[in-house]
């Protein structure tokens, strides 16, 4: 059985936010709270991710700022499939209305 | 007392849990998770961000079981084997209720054999339950006479002359039938080729 990762709208909107500033690294939490997604929901998703090589995490070092923390930012290849994805999705969404009306 | 000492036993006691319980793999997860912390200041917030970090990780250890089942054998062969130990329980279940129901009234020298022969009869689906577990072919292969001759017989059940439990016959043929088709697919079968044995030789040792 293959992983087949599915593309719903929280794997959507959390590659979203790490898209719109893809160098930069991000905390958990701050994902949470932009993508508005619990921890529960959030983490096996980063966690997926990880596994597929889209996302690269690490520790940030404990002088810059007190205790450290993990960060999250999307490689190369996802940058790449996280861009694809949206595009597609953005399509579809212009599509719907037309499909609608008629 | 506050809801805020509660919250903060109940998280503490939580991560203690989590460190304790989390695989090897999903432990610098959990580390991950449990440093976020320190951004939450709300103690419900923190309450609510313990108990998601619960549930990522139980989803995500639930999520790598199923993938590891599925990687080792095909979905088809998991369920015809939980299936087939059913089967087995099912007609040990029956026999076992007819010797404690006393419904056997013969003497146990004219019995012992008969009896012995049953059960060893209804751990059959049992042993191939096992066999498909382990992608055994010969299991497999029995699994396809096994379903063919329980349809056969079902199927002659049902037509004799005003028997009962119809749809349930009907049913069972159906899953018999269904065993078969899955039992036959070539993925199925691909699955239960045997693997290559691949031989190294060590160094021999000096004495």
């Amino acid at each position: 059985m293959i992983d087949s990762i599915r593309f719903s709208p929280h794997l959507l909107s959390v590659l979203a936010a790490l898209l719109e500033e893809p160098a930069e690294w991000r905390y958990g939490y701050d994902l949470s709270r932009e993508t508005d997604l619990k921890s529960g929901t959030l983490y096996p998703l980063l966690i997926r991710l990880a596994e597929r090589q889209w996302v690269e995490s690490r520790w940030q070092h404990a002088e810059e700022n007190g205790k450290p923390r993990h960060m999250y930012r999307l490689t190369a290849a996802g940058r790449r499939a996280a861009r694809d994805l949206l595009h597609e999705q953005a399509k579809r969404r212009a599509l719907k209305p037309a499909l609608q009306e008629r | 007392m506050p809801f805020s000492f509660f919250s903060e036993h109940i998280s503490a006691a939580a991560w203690r849990a989590l460190e304790h319980a989390a695989p090897e793999e999903l432990k610098p997860w959990a580390d991950a998770m449990h440093a976020e912390l320190d951004a939450i200041e709300a103690p419900s917030a923190r309450l609510r961000w313990t108990c998601g970090c619960m549930w990522a990780l139980a989803k995500t250890i639930a999520r790598q079981r199923v993938m590891k089942l599925g990687n080792e054998r095909p979905w088809p062969v998991t369920l015809i084997a939980i299936y087939f130990s059913g089967f087995c329980c099912e007609l040990v279940a029956v026999l076992g209720s007819q010797l404690i129901g006393h419904k056997i009234h013969a003497s146990w020298s004219e019995a012992a054999f008969p009896v012995a022969f049953c059960f060893m009869l209804a751990l059959l689906p049992g042993v191939i339950a096992a066999g498909l577990w382990l992608l055994d072919n010969a299991a497999r292969l029995m699994g396809i006479f096994f379903a063919l001759a329980h349809g056969l017989l079902n199927w002659a059940w049902m037509n004799q002359p005003s028997v009962g439990y119809r749809t349930i016959t009907l049913l069972r043929i159906a899953a018999d039938i269904l065993t078969l088709l899955l039992l036959c697919h070539p993925a199925v079968r691909r699955a239960f080729q045997q693997q290559r044995i691949e031989l190294r030789l060590g160094r021999a040792s000096h004495t």
